[in-house]
């Protein structure tokens, strides 16, 4: 867990990450509106591409290496970084230090690992934002990314935005804390195994009746809403940021 | 053979190791009162089915003889030499039922087919207990030899309220280990013999005893006895 | 040619039986232990101290190893010495040879598993019957433990009493469960009275003392090192640990995460064979450390982590991947995470690096861990070296055994684009373009999932517009 600034800041880069700038650029545009209505002015490094996970994951270091010393490059001012991803946010904050060890940007590494913010997280302590529901009642299920939980635990920050809509009501299906079974290039690499494990995840939320899938990590919900697309299931999938910005505007 | 220690030990001392030796940090688990150490002591042998006889250091030996008649329990193994031996045989004779009592006097192998074929129940003495798990520790001796807890179908252990520890590191204590060497065997025993292996579910009796019965002699001083 | 690790797995995922029956065990398992930690601070306080006292047993390890074998002499017990699988079931089978022993029991022992040591015997012509009641289950039907700890967690009690009953003369069908461990008892308590030998593991040797510590709730494991005139433990280098107060808090991380039991009904302290005087317990003992690998796991001071294993078997209780393809789709001795990590480095990455494919690095397994092993980081390391381009001049370990010329050109490619902001703008903004003509097929992804949509613009796209937009409006 971040240690929380003491004051809220005037500035704060943003990094969008590869998969909501392509599949979900919505929920890019409405954390930034989120932050921004709070007086805070977001700086996107029109550079960034991706943190670099997907190789560093396959066991592809030095093109990792590359990719994350290009992305260190770009966030070097003392402002925070918010990430609208755990799983990215996590390889950032926890890999980079790791992954550059030796490289002549371990240090930078290291300061921008000290200001890395996942987007809940931020919003919750770093700001303490309060939230205003607009939007009709509606039944959600949260799906928390197994890097939410395990890497970046920022599980109940992301609650506590949440419980803030008071017209929203959260559901929690079986085996809540299970891996949907993403993993990124596992699902590619193992997509027997990857598909079993969302299988049993999209049946656990069918079973809840609800028809709203939000999460913080868009790989997730990339997974589980495509699975549940291809089942012709009438489920919605969002990303946080969406849902927030979506009912407090 | 005696190159693959050298080889071992070599490859281990030439490797690099960035773990450094690092002050164990105490944990410390908080010293029970006596009431406190009783009524753990009864919750976790209760929740491993090991069975609690409340009693003292006059009247336990009735309490076997009723356990022994209610049970069926004919043909004990008792210690070749203890006073707790002593004492039940000096008593054998007023149970309802009689009693066969084989003292474990000879060698293993002498005793063998007796012990595995013959026996209905053992008692043993312990060395102490520890509250926190419903543990007994025993430590088999010339007196008191291992199999005696191991082999009957039905184990009799006496417990004395005065050696009662709250938990292991306690125990450890008491014992005076590793100062006093280490007894060939010492054994934490916390419940009859039991397995889940077959779909998690739990059987009692697996190979070793399928009963154990600690007869509980409240003989410490503190005056919270009653609790 | 054997089955893929991937092939394994899906023919277990197809196997309706076989998931339930994991599935249901893991639920169990989960929740037993989850049961026993309830008070978080304590669990990590407990879990720091365990990672610190096995991080020091491995920081003096050869001295610890040592010192164990001195003090095991000074006790009476013999102390062997092993480099391989080989060696070790060599030294056991001689000194059966020269007892003249033909009939072994065995208590639950993975090092005796990692050797091969029934097949090693049975091939002298003795007898080794295991008599864990899982491990005897699984002899019966000639095949391997699928748990560290739950060998026949496979099968359920219905296809155990099919077993028992093709299996055992004069044994009828029951799946009553107490009837069933009444069978093995019975027939397992002839083997251990006539055994010439006990075979068993270990779970903590103690160097300051010499004595030998077994954890189990059955009571073979005692029938094993009590009743035989002969007991051998086996056991792994790594198993040492320094003191005997180190032993209750490594102790109770052990049971209450593998079984969720607060301690198990046996804690065996063994430290000398049965000595003058004494009327039981086995006249020769014997210890065999076995390396297999694991002195060049410890040449690495990353993967040295791997050593710190007490093998309570949480990882795999709580592993996605395990709950539903179960622990023979793993193909080796020791599955799940633990496996993953254990298997390619004592057996070689070539042999077993594509195991290391069957994690979505969620980390549940580190999070559970009693000794804090970060399993998904170990994964991930032994997924480098498996792919590495640099190949090393002795390489034994099977550094970059798995590199494949497409996927490593995939990778470069995928670097050239995403190191490039303006290559990457290009390739974006034309997959943004293309949208509607993306096809609808992209091999494995699509066989489970439909096809994901490209939204029209990308987000580096509205944010330009956007700051356009507001530069226009400063501009007013």
């Amino acid at each position: 867990m971040s240690e929380h600034t003491p004051s809220i800041p005037a500035e704060v880069y943003f990094f969008g990450t590869c998969l909501i700038d392509v599949f979900y650029p919505d929920a890019g545009i409405s954390a930034i509106e989120l932050i921004e209505r709070e007086g805070i002015k977001v700086i996107f490094p029109p550079q960034q591409t991706c943190c670099g996970q997907p190789p560093y994951n396959s066991g592809y270091n030095d093109e990792a290496i590359e990719v994350a010393a290009a992305q260190i490059a770009l966030f070097t001012r003392p402002i925070p970084v918010v990430v609208p991803s755990a799983s990215c946010a996590a390889m950032m904050k926890h890999h980079y230090p790791r992954l550059l060890e030796g490289h002549p940007l371990h240090a930078q590494a290291l300061n921008l690992a000290n200001r890395i913010y996942e987007f809940s997280e931020f919003l919750s302590n770093t700001v303490n934002i309060t939230l205003q529901d607009k939007g009709p009642p509606i039944k959600i299920v949260l799906h928390q990314s197994c890097s939410a939980r395990r890497e970046m635990q920022v599980t109940t920050q992301t609650m506590q935005l949440l419980h803030q809509l008071e017209n929203v009501e959260i559901c929690e299906p079986e085996r809540a804390s299970e891996c949907c079974g993403f993993g990124g290039t596992f699902a590619i690499k193992q997509p027997e195994i990857s598909a079993a494990m969302g299988k049993d995840k999209c049946d656990a939320i069918k079973k809840t009746g609800v028809l709203n899938l939000i999460s913080g990590d868009c790989g997730c919900l990339m997974h589980l809403s495509g699975m549940m697309a291809k089942d012709n299931a009438p489920i919605r999938s969002e990303h946080i940021a969406s849902l927030l910005w979506r009912r407090t505007r | 053979m005696s190159s693959a220690r050298e080889n071992i030990l070599q490859r281990l001392r030439g490797a690099s190791k960035n773990i450094k030796p690092a002050p164990i940090p105490n944990m410390q688990l908080p010293a029970m009162s006596m009431a406190d150490r009783l009524t753990q002591l009864t919750n976790a042998m209760q929740l491993a089915h090991t069975q609690i006889i409340d009693t003292t250091e006059s009247e336990w030996p009735a309490a076997l003889l009723l356990l022994a008649s209610e049970q069926k329990l004919k043909h004990w193994l008792i210690s070749s030499a203890s006073a707790s031996a002593q004492k039940f045989a000096d008593n054998a004779g007023l149970c309802q039922q009689p009693l066969t009592l084989t003292r474990y006097n000879k060698s293993f192998a002498l005793l063998k087919e007796t012990v595995f074929h013959q026996i209905d129940a053992s008692l043993t003495d312990t060395a102490g207990a520890i509250a926190d798990t419903g543990t007994l520790l025993l430590l088999p001796s010339v007196a008191e030899p291992r199999a005696m807890s191991l082999v009957p179908p039905v184990h009799v252990a006496l417990l004395r309220t005065s050696t009662l520890v709250s938990n292991f590191n306690e125990l450890i204590v008491q014992q005076g280990w590793p100062d006093n060497a280490m007894p060939t065997n010492a054994l934490l025993i916390s419940g009859p013999s039991k397995t889940a292996d077959i779909q998690q579910t739990l059987a009692y009796g697996a190979h070793g005893p399928k009963a154990l019965i600690v007869l509980l002699i409240h003989d410490h001083k503190e005056l919270d006895r009653n609790h | 040619m054997t089955p893929t690790f991937r092939q394994r797995a899906t023919d277990a995922l197809a196997d309706k039986a076989l998931r339930s029956n994991f599935r249901g065990a893991m639920d169990f398992l989960r929740e037993k232990r989850a049961s026993v930690f309830t008070d978080e601070r304590e669990l990590a306080e407990l879990r720091a101290l365990g990672h610190q006292i096995r991080a020091n047993v491995l920081s003096r390890l050869p001295s610890l190893l040592e010192q164990l074998e001195a003090q095991c002499q000074k006790n009476g017990i013999q102390v062997h010495w092993a480099e391989t699988p080989n060696e070790a079931c060599e030294i056991i089978y001689q000194i059966m040879h020269r007892r003249n022993a033909k009939l072994a029991v065995k208590g639950k022992s993975m090092v005796s598993e990692e050797v091969g040591l029934n097949h090693y015997l049975e091939t002298r012509g003795i007898e080794c019957i295991e008599s864990d009641m899982g491990e005897y289950i699984v002899q019966l039907a000639e095949e391997t433990p699928s748990h560290i700890i739950m060998p026949a967690i496979h099968k359920s009690k219905e296809q155990i009493a099919r077993l028992f009953e093709e299996k055992i003369d004069g044994v009828g069908y029951t799946n009553n469960v107490d009837e069933l461990i009444g069978v093995g008892r019975t027939i397992l308590r002839d083997k251990f009275f006539k055994a010439d030998v006990g075979i068993s593991g270990v779970n903590f040797a103690v160097a300051e003392t010499g004595t030998l510590c077994l954890v189990e709730n059955e009571g073979n494991g005692r029938m094993c090192t009590t009743i035989p005139p002969v007991h051998i433990a086996i056991t792994g280098i790594e198993k040492v640990v320094e003191k005997i107060s180190d032993i209750p808090p490594l102790l109770s991380l052990l049971t209450r995460s593998a079984t969720g039991q607060r301690i198990t009904t046996y804690f065996n302290m063994i430290s000398s064979p049965r000595k003058k005087g004494e009327r039981d317990g086995p006249e020769e003992v014997h210890l065999v450390l076995l390396d297999n690998g694991r002195s060049r796991i410890y040449q690495d001071t990353h993967l040295q982590e791997t050593l710190r294993c007490i093998r309570c078997g949480a990882c795999m209780n709580h592993c996605p991947v395990y709950s539903r393809i179960g622990g023979h789709a793993y193909g080796t001795v020791y599955p799940g995470p633990i496996g993953q990590v254990v298997m390619p480095q004592i057996e070689g990455l070539e042999k077993h690096g594509e195991m290391t494919e069957g994690c979505s690095l969620n980390g549940a397994c580190g999070e559970v861990c009693p000794v804090e092993i970060p399993l998904a980081d170990l994964i991930r390391t032994l997924r480098q070296k498996k792919s590495a381009a640099a190949i090393p001049p002795d390489n034994r370990a099977g550094i970059g055994s798995h590199r494949k010329k497409t996927e490593a050109i995939a990778w470069m490619f995928w670097k050239w684009v995403h190191r490039a902001p303006a290559i990457y703008l290009m390739v974006t903004f034309a997959i943004s373009r293309l949208r509607l003509l993306m096809p609808r097929s992209f091999g494995a992804w699509t066989r489970y999932h439909s096809a994901p949509k490209p939204a029209p613009q990308t987000l580096h796209e509205l944010m330009r517009h956007r700051k356009q937009a507001t530069s226009k409006e400063d501009q007013l």
